[in-house]
């Protein structure tokens, strides 16, 4: 039988969870079934969506593509290495990320070499990718490293005395052993994807994801007119986790490896 | 044959220094040694994963120092058995020979050999955390034998293990060197382990090897205090053994022995000091062996006296005893005494 919380911390966390719940419930309850009805065939709030669910998925597998290297080097590097390395991934979390997207224009500013370059990215999906990619990776990354480092060295050794290349190593041990952590991190990172706003305004207003169609709506119509695609919003990210839920991923939990020593 | 010279090696403050050894082909060597002695920093060395300061290790005629692991012909089961717990037991055992490039018919054969060989055929679609100890211990030998390797190294293979399970894995430990003949080196705590399986026998003690050569003249030569204070068995003796009724007979030189356990043929009989009791008169007594013998030498042990007995021409046997009993029996030098011991206390190797 497990144990029971005392009394008052379970009041407390009734009261912390009506505390999250209230926005989205009230959100969802201000909006009238045909106004939802009306958002969820309106080709602007569609496009929007169809485009940050698109972008956050292009910017998930670019940050997998250049995290899971980074994220194993780190967490086979010395101390030092990992702490200047962490530390330079860390400000793109925490700058404010209207910052973030101005730090990036920076980059292909005129006079830059990289200036020609600023044409594909001002207005355009692949500009979204890129700034909602610089935010949210850090994420795929520290989570990846974390789940690197719960994969026992001895284990990468045992499969180099079995025959196989350091390359073949990671492939068929350190990567398959990671997986639950970096699939944990790449739901994270996707998630901070499709919900970035302030560095995608910056780089791209247009084509318009369903964040910035949501501020755009609110400066334009106000509350009334932005609540339906914040409930359809809701609802989707509501859908997609028990969809997740559903296929049994889950990204959290050791590696259940088992060292016989002294067993 | 395994050929090592010079070898030092570093982990930490830890050295390895000016390892000298020599396997031949076929040949079963058990390095045993106190805990932190290096038996492990040594196993890593010859199979790749510590590189040495300086030194050489040769395996049937290829200098293979300078060689990464996966290119070594060698198989390797861990102390802790390293089993990858995201396959199961059988692509645990197909993970070298995959990552040698064996694939289709001639992987799946492999496997299968290599887990009737250690008598792991039912594990094989479990995965390492559902596995016992000694079950573990089967899946991780069957992984490295897949390989098919030239050397094996087999660090404190038997563990942990129930008695029973160490018994059938002993079996299966003397199959597998008849049926591959590999070079076999073989770390363990455990004597008779070492001596139902070793030809070869190495003592390491603070990252140096002490002493290393033929069974029966390690366990009959110990050339320091620390080799005879780790092996125990103070007298070995050679011998022929029969089968005799319910015991076995022993001939060692002009003296009969019995023992309650033991195997046909030549055999090296070992008896600890502790073991054999003196006495003036003929005693009456249940053991099985009583013998004759005269007091060559007495020798303190710390609250001890350590005798040496003449007990028939060039045998000579080692008792304990305490100060008083010498008084009591007035056993000195030159004094004729009776041995007695169980049979029982007569290891047969």
């Amino acid at each position: 039988m497990s144990s029971q919380a005392p009394g008052l911390v379970i009041a407390l966390a009734a009261i912390s969870l009506a505390i999250f719940a209230l926005p989205i419930l009230s959100a969802l309850l201000a909006c009238r079934p045909q106004e939802l009805a009306a958002a969820s065939t309106d080709p602007e709030v569609l496009s929007a969506i169809a485009l940050s669910f698109a972008t956050a998925t292009a910017a998930t597998l670019i940050s997998l593509a250049l995290g899971i290297p980074l994220a194993y080097a780190l967490s086979r590097s010395s101390r030092q290495a990992r702490s200047v390395a962490e530390a330079i991934l860390a400000i793109p979390v925490l700058l404010p990320h209207s910052a973030a997207g101005v730090a990036i224009l920076s980059v292909f500013r005129p006079g830059s070499p990289l200036h020609l370059f600023l044409p594909f990215l001002m207005d355009t999906p692949l500009g979204v990718v890129v700034a909602q990619a610089f935010v949210s990776a850090p994420l795929l990354v520290l989570s990846a490293r974390a789940a690197f480092d719960e994969v026992p060295l001895e284990l990468e050794l045992a499969a180099r005395s079995l025959g196989a290349s350091g390359l073949r190593t990671f492939f068929w041990v350190s990567l398959p052993l990671a997986r639950r952590g970096i699939l944990a991190g790449a739901l994270l990172t996707w998630a901070r994807a499709l919900s970035e706003f302030g560095a995608v305004v910056v780089l791209a207003y247009h084509p318009m994801t369903a964040p910035v169609l949501v501020f755009h709506r609110f400066l334009a119509w106000g509350l009334r007119g932005s609540q339906p695609v914040v409930a359809l919003l809701i609802l989707l990210t509501g859908a997609i986790l028990a969809l997740l839920t559903a296929i049994g991923v889950r990204p959290y939990g050791g590696i259940g490896y088992v060292s016989y020593r002294g067993a | 044959m395994l050929v090592i010279e010079g070898l030092r090696a570093r982990v930490g403050s830890f050295e390895l220094s000016d390892i000298a050894l020599k396997v031949k082909g076929g040949g079963y060597l058990v390095l045993m040694g106190p805990t932190g002695s290096g038996k492990t920093t040594l196993l890593n060395v010859i199979a790749g994963l510590l590189k040495p300061l300086s030194g050489r290790v040769e395996l049937d005629g290829h200098d293979i120092t300078g060689l990464p692991p996966e290119k070594r012909p060698i198989g390797y089961v861990f102390q802790d058995c390293r089993l990858f717990p995201h396959l199961t037991v059988r692509e645990n055992v197909a993970f070298g020979p995959r990552a040698r490039g064996i694939r289709g018919e001639e992987l799946e054969e492999r496997v299968r050999w290599a887990l009737e060989v250690v008598g792991a055929e039912e594990l094989a679609d479990k995965r390492p955390g559902q596995l016992s100890g000694g079950e573990a211990r089967k899946a991780a030998l069957a992984r490295a034998l897949a390989l098919k390797p030239r050397l094996l190294l087999l660090d404190e293979p038997l563990a942990h293990v129930d008695e029973r399970t160490r018994e059938e894995l002993l079996d299966r430990l003397r199959e597998i060197r008849e049926e591959l003949r590999p070079i076999v080196i073989h770390v363990t705590h455990n004597r008779l382990e070492a001596l139902k399986l070793a030809d070869q026998l190495a003592l390491m003690s603070s990252g140096r090897l002490v002493q290393a050569g033929e069974v029966g003249s390690v366990l009959s030569k110990p050339v320091s205090s620390f080799a005879a204070k780790f092996l125990g068995y103070e007298n070995i003796l050679r011998g022929i053994c029969r089968r005799e009724g319910g015991l076995f007979e022993l001939e060692v030189g002009s003296v009969k022995l019995f023992a309650a356990e033991g195997r046909e043929g030549e055999v090296l009989v070992c008896l600890r000091a502790e073991d054999i009791f003196l006495s003036r008169e003929e005693p009456r007594t249940s053991a099985r062996n009583v013998l004759k013998g005269r007091v060559v030498s007495l020798e303190p042990r710390g609250p001890l006296i350590g005798v040496r007995l003449e007990v028939g021409p060039d045998i000579e046997l080692t008792s304990v005893i305490t100060p008083a009993a010498k008084e009591e029996l007035g056993i000195d030098v030159g004094a004729d005494v009776f041995l007695a011991f169980k049979a029982s206390s007569v290891r047969v190797i």
